[in-house]
Formats: structure tokens, C-alpha cells, sequence
């Protein structure tokens, strides 16, 4: 038996991947959820293509735009969130990721207020086969977004604790990687559900 | 070692592991009648077949839990185990009425087993993974009751610990809700309701506190991280789990005429069922990475943390994928839940078993520094093979259980019938049967480890 | 994190945005054709490469966790033009 003097695993110069091993099985698993779920929505798509070819048009161009714009901006948000902890400056931390909050909440707003507009435009999950893979991918993001708000509503409570310092913040960087992963999978949702079909 | 008595536990480990290679050789002959159903007829039918192997899993991993606490409480209280002779008698007691359980299934039809041991006297027999005749139950009972006092008052002796005042409460758990396997109600519905309360809040509640107990024991030892910081983290995960698992447990009472707000409680609360398992992970990660030692069983610490990686991707992701009412309505006991079974079984309960005897086992056997490198890599081959194809066949059972849906689930009208839907599916079948060729192979690998002794050696008992 | 500067943090975010309207404007200004759905691809493979460099700090990290999230937002956004020519 050996005694390890400093944290133990030695890794590659330069390397550094953010989080901990367990938040990438996490995210890795949900990216392969969310996978699982285009390979449905395409595999549909090549048996039905005129209900995907009409599909797009008929949704709300302007929410799916104001969502990935949302997005990305808390994408933004929690990455200038890290880079605050990282330079040390707690108080500007907590910030950030209120405003990822801020920007999630608003998201959710934006999508009940879309599911609005889409009843009183007759669409609903059951109109036809594009609008029931649309409701179940939309709302199953959404569900993610949920999530992903009371991760980083963890984080910036740990940040408030001071639970996170310049060098050590894998927690942060978990919750961070999570909603990246979120904005990410909303990269692709959007072309495929509003435009491309 | 540093208490003679932590000995019993050698016996209850390998027996385990017998039961397990007969696990695994059932599950082989049931994934060939999936494919052809007249395989082995009329000698070993699917229902025979299935019935030895789900209880060959519970009790394999009883006989596994029995002899982790027979390991870790005697050394987690600091004093001998309270009666040692009485865990042998036991141990003897209980394999020789599993034995004759099992030879029963196997040499008698169903109805003249339930015939021979009396069963119109106290009828609890026919129902899915308590098949075992009442007399059968009555032994276990008092064999669960003989151990539960043993290690109780050796507990109560000595020195108590957050992780053997959790173990001890989730074995108590345990033995409680198997009562209820007694309890065989005329009405339909309500015969459901409580038959899920035996092994479902085991899996979903009592082990769980079980697993977490077993895992810290073996992460305080292989890390030399403080038992504080592990305890905090128990404490949290233990408490998760019984917030979210005991009320979870109803997206069990959807469909079998329980009250309509199971739906939302079952939906919501089993939600949060991955929840626990991935701070498990979460934990087990930090606690090796916070590691202070750096011990020469290097494989006990990869087991610890497949177990936490596996129990997540088992019972937290796979659950999750069908736990919600509107989805479960469509996917309900299809061979998605099957997918789910193989994954949280191996990955949290079985894999823990295995966890605690990669570290215990060498001790026991007088290797206090671990098993010799050559068998280590045997193991550690066997480790991989066993996961990949387990997770490969996870997914081989995923996807047959999205096309059995897309069959018989989603039309609604012109739905396919249940045996044409199977024989449909059959291509899946057949890579799930060569991937459970695979684990078979990862198991005799894992098995051979235990008997490579390696010329660096140092034997000290 | 030397790499973080707020300068790229903000370049990346103004980036992003303009690429967003982009394809929104390729999408409203006509109908679709194969050149169109093309270049909307290419778009999304860049905004993710941006995020995953830029926003997840995956330059320095773990070379397969960082190609896997290349190759996933590769593989299921070139899934789109296949999908649209084929479909």
C-alpha cells in the first residue's frame, strides 16, 4: 500500500475536463436519450415525409428564434458565471448564474405562451405525427430546462455558501456542462423542428 | 482481517456466486426459448425457467448481503460477531432450503409442489418472484430473523457507526417487507398493491440503504477518506432515497384499479428516483478522487465505482425512461422494463455484492494486501466484459421493447397480437442471446480470477 | 481557463446570435432548397463547435469526451440535408 501526497490521480499536463466523471455519465446518458429521440423523429420523417415537409412552417418561427436566442444567451451567462469563480469574484458569480435563472425562467414563459399560440392555431399532440414528435421532443427539452434551472439554482446556493473557491469549483463546472448540454441539444432542435422538418 | 468472527462471511460469499453461475445458465436457456419456445420442453418450460432465475437472483444476493454484513459489522462496531456458530447453522439452513427450492421447481410440476407443501393451508404461493412454497417463506423468516438478531446485538455491543446503523436498517427494512409476502388477499387489485411492497421497496427503498451502507464500507477502507465526509454524503443519499423511493414506488399502481392520484404521485416522485443514484455517483467519484491511500487492490476501487455508474445508468436512467404515467401506458411490462430489470439488478445489487467481496474476499482468504496483479487483471477483463455486455444487452432489450410498443402498443386499431409481436422481434433476440454468451464469458473469467494465485503471493494467514 | 478571456466569452456570444438570425433569415427568405439546408447545417456544426470550445471549455479536456461532443452534433445535424434530400 502506497500514501498518495497530494489529491491522488495524476493526469496529463494540460488537460483539464470540467466536472466530475459523474456528471459526464449524466450528461452523456441524456445526450444518448435525446439521440435515441431524433433517430425516432427522422426515422418517422422518411416514412411520412409530407406531415415534415409542411410540418415547420405551421409552428411559430419567432418563439423557436426567441428560445435559441435565450439559450444561448444563458449559455453565455453560466460561462462568464465559471469565469468569475475562477478569477475569484464570488458576489459576481452569483449574478451570473441568477441571470441563467432569469434567462431559464423566461424560456419556460416563452414556451407555455408558444403551446397558447399553437391551440389557437388548432394545433395540438395530436393533429398529426410531426406535431405529436414535436410536442414530445419540445416538452421533453422543457423538462431538461426544468432541471437545469434547479442545478444551477444548487450551484449559485453553493456559490452563495461559499462552497466554491478559484481553484476548486467542479461543482460549478458540472451544473455549467449541464446546461450547455441543454443549449447544445437546442442547437439541433431548432432547425429540425421549426425550419428543416 | 481484524476480527476472527468477520470468517462466516466466506461461506455465504461463495455460495452466492454458485447461485449466480446459475443464474446466469438460466437466463442463457431462456434467452434460446425467446428464440425457439420448445427449447429443453417439456423438461424445463419458460415459466420454470424464469421462475428459477429471478429467485435465483434474490436469494444469491440475500446470501450476498448476509455475508457483507457478516463481514463489515463485526469491524464497523469493533468487536466480534455475537454468535458466530449461529450464522453458520443458518447459512446451512438456508442454502439447504434454497437447494430444495429450486430442485422442487425443477423435479415437480408448479401445482403438486404447491400440492406436496401444504399450500391450500396458507396459500402464498403462484405470484412472481414468491413462488417459493410457504414453507419455504416461513424458513426464510426465521433465517432473516436469526441473522438480524446476530448482527443486532453485535451492533448494539459495539461501537455504532453511520454506516452500520444504515446497514442494520435497511436489513430490518428488508425482513419487514417480506412479511408481506404472507399476505394473499382474494381481491385482485389489492393482492397487487401489497405484493409490491416485497421485493419493488426492497429494490426501491430498503436495498438502496443497504447498497449505500456497503459502498461507503468500502470506500472509507480503499480511499482513507475521512469517515465524515462519507457519512455527510450517506446521510444525504439515504435520505433521498426514501423521500423519493417509498412514495416512487407507486408508478408500480397506475393500472391495477388504485386510486387516480397514483398517477401524479407515482409520475412525480419516481421521478426523483435517479436523483439519489447519481449523487451516489457523484460521491463515489469525489471520495477516490479525495483518495489518501493508494492500496493494492486497485480493483475493488473499480468495482466501487461501476457499481455507482452502473446503479445509476440502471435504476436512475432506465427507470426513468418509462416511469412517467403517460409514457408507462404505453410501455408498461414490456420488454423495456426488462431492459431496466437486467440493468438496476446488475448494476446496483449485484455489482455491490461483487464491490465488497473484491475487497473482502482476498482478506478472507489471508491476502491482506489484495489479490496478486495477474489475477487482478483477470478480474478486471472480467469486470469489462461483464458491463459491456450487460449495458449491450440493455440496449438489445430497449430496442425490442420500442418495437414490441410500436407493434402492440401504439395502433390503435390493427395492434399485433403478443406472440406475433414476439416473433417479429426475434433478430433482437438472437444479439441478445449472443451478448449473454459474452457476460457468461465475463462471469468464468470473473470466476477463474478467485483460483489464479500468482507468483508475487504473499500469503499471511 | 487562460483561454477564457471576456473578449472571446462576448465575440463567441455576438457570433452565435448573428449565425441564429442567419438561419432564420436563410429559412423566411425563400424555399428551402438542398443549398440552403446545407448551409443551415453547416451552421448548426459551427455554433456547437463555439459552445463546446468556447462556452464548455472543452479545448483542454479529455480528447474523446471532446470529439464525442463534436461527432454527436455532426452526426444528427448532417442527418437534416440527408433527411431532406431523401425524404
Amino acid at each position: 500500500m502506497t500514501t498518495l501526497t497530494n489529491d491522488g490521480k495524476k493526469s496529463l499536463p494540460h488537460t483539464h475536463t470540467p466536472g466530475n466523471p459523474a456528471v459526464w455519465v449524466f450528461v452523456l446518458s441524456e445526450m444518448s436519450e435525446f439521440a435515441f429521440f431524433f433517430i425516432v423523429f427522422l426515422v418517422v420523417k422518411l416514412l411520412h415525409p409530407e406531415l415534415f415537409s409542411t410540418g415547420p412552417a405551421q409552428l411559430n418561427t419567432l418563439a423557436g428564434l426567441a428560445n435559441t436566442a435565450l439559450l444561448i444567451t444563458s449559455s453565455w451567462f453560466v460561462a462568464n458565471a465559471v469565469k468569475a469563480t475562477k478569477s475569484g469574484h464570488r458576489e459576481k458569480t452569483i449574478s451570473w448564474l441568477a441571470l441563467t435563472i432569469a434567462a431559464g425562467l423566461l424560456y419556460c414563459a416563452i414556451k407555455y405562451l408558444e403551446y397558447r399560440w399553437n391551440v389557437d392555431h388548432g394545433i395540438t399532440t395530436r393533429t398529426n405525427l410531426f406535431f405529436s414528435l414535436y410536442y414530445y421532443l419540445a416538452f421533453n427539452h422543457l423538462l431538461h430546462v426544468l432541471i437545469g434551472i434547479c442545478v444551477i439554482g444548487w450551484a449559485l446556493l453553493q456559490s452563495w455558501l461559499g462552497a466554491y473557491d478559484a481553484e476548486d469549483h467542479e461543482g460549478l463546472e458540472g451544473a455549467a456542462t449541464y446546461w450547455h448540454m441543454i443549449d447544445l441539444v437546442w442547437i439541433l432542435l431548432f432547425p429540425l423542428l421549426y425550419i428543416v422538418g | 482481517m481484524k476480527y476472527e468472527s468477520q470468517k462466516v462471511a466466506k461461506p455465504y460469499f461463495i455460495f452466492a456466486l454458485i447461485l449466480f453461475a446459475g443464474q446466469v445458465l438460466f437466463g442463457l436457456i431462456m434467452g434460446m426459448q425467446y428464440i425457439d419456445g420448445d427449447t429443453l420442453f417439456p423438461y424445463i418450460p419458460f415459466n420454470v425457467a424464469r421462475m428459477v432465475h429471478t429467485n435465483l437472483l434474490i436469494v444469491w444476493l440475500l446470501f450476498g448481503f448476509m455475508g457483507a454484513a457478516y463481514y463489515l459489522i463485526p469491524e464497523e462496531s469493533e468487536t466480534e460477531l455475537f454468535c458466530p456458530k449461529l450464522a453458520i447453522v443458518m447459512f446451512w439452513v438456508f442454502a439447504a432450503a434454497g437447494v430444495a427450492t429450486i430442485l422442487g421447481y425443477l423435479l415437480v410440476p408448479y401445482a403438486e409442489l404447491a400440492r406436496l407443501t401444504g399450500n391450500v393451508i396458507w396459500p402464498t404461493m403462484g405470484r412472481e418472484f414468491l413462488e417459493q412454497p410457504t414453507i419455504t417463506k416461513l424458513g426464510i423468516v426465521v433465517v432473516a430473523l436469526a441473522f438480524i438478531f446476530n448482527i443486532g446485538m453485535t451492533v448494539l455491543k459495539g461501537r455504532k457507526t453511520v454506516i452500520n446503523l444504515i446497514l442494520i436498517t435497511g436489513l430490518i427494512g428488508l425482513a419487514v417487507f417480506f412479511l408481506f409476502s404472507f399476505y394473499n388477499p382474494i381481491n385482485l387489485a389489492l393482492d397487487k398493491f401489497f405484493w409490491w411492497w416485497v421485493v419493488h421497496l426492497w429494490v426501491e427503498g430498503v436495498w438502496e440503504l443497504i447498497l449505500g451502507a456497503i459502498l461507503a464500507f468500502v470506500l472509507v477502507k480503499i480511499t482513507g477518506v475521512d469517515r465524515e465526509y462519507i457519512e455527510k454524503w450517506l446521510y444525504l443519499i439515504i435520505a433521498l432515497t426514501l423521500i423519493s423511493g417509498l412514495v416512487g414506488m407507486g408508478h408500480h399502481y397506475y393500472w391495477i384499479g388504485t386510486p387516480k392520484y397514483w398517477l401524479w404521485l407515482g409520475s412525480f416522485f419516481s421521478a426523483l428516483e435517479p436523483i439519489p443514484f447519481f449523487m451516489m455517483m457523484l460521491y463515489a467519484f469525489s471520495v477516490v478522487k479525495k483518495r489518501r491511500i493508494n492500496p493494492n487492490n486497485k480493483i475493488a476501487t473499480t468495482w466501487a465505482l461501476g457499481t455507482a455508474t452502473m446503479a445509476f445508468l440502471g435504476a436512475g436512467v432506465w427507470g426513468f425512461i418509462h416511469t412517467l404515467a403517460p409514457v408507462n401506458y404505453y410501455t408498461h411490462g414490456t420488454q423495456i422494463t426488462a431492459a431496466h430489470g437486467h440493468l438496476a439488478f446488475f448494476g446496483a445489487y449485484a455489482m455491490i455484492v461483487m464491490t465488497i467481496i473484491s475487497y473482502a474476499m482476498p482478506i478472507l482468504r489471508g491476502r491482506e494486501e489484495g489479490n496478486p496483479p495477474e489475477a487482478q487483471k483477470v478480474e478486471r477483463i472480467a469486470f469489462w466484459l461483464m458491463c459491456i455486455s450487460m449495458i449491450g444487452i440493455t440496449l438489445a432489450l430497449t430496442a425490442a421493447g420500442v418495437w414490441q410498443v410500436s407493434l402492440q402498443r401504439l395502433p390503435e386499431t390493427g395492434a399485433t397480437g403478443f406472440i406475433d409481436t414476439q416473433t417479429q422481434i426475434n433478430p433482437v433476440y438472437w444479439i441478445r442471446l449472443l451478448l449473454g454468451l459474452l457476460f457468461t464469458a465475463g462471469l468464468a473469467a470473473y470466476l477463474a480470477s478467485f483460483f489464479i494465485s500468482g507468483r508475487t503471493e504473499s500469503r499471511s494467514a | 481557463m487562460r483561454h477564457l478571456t471576456q473578449n472571446s466569452l462576448n465575440r463567441t456570444w455576438l457570433i452565435l446570435i448573428g449565425l441564429t438570425l442567419l438561419t432564420t433569415a436563410i429559412a423566411e427568405s425563400s424555399a428551402l432548397t438542398t443549398v440552403s439546408v446545407t448551409a443551415i447545417t453547416l451552421i448548426v456544426i459551427v455554433k456547437g463547435r463555439l459552445i463546446i470550445r468556447e462556452y464548455m471549455d472543452m479545448k483542454s479536456a479529455n480528447p474523446v469526451l471532446y470529439w464525442a461532443l463534436i461527432a454527436y452534433m455532426v452526426l444528427f445535424s448532417t442527418a437534416m440535408p440527408l433527411s431532406f434530400l431523401f425524404g
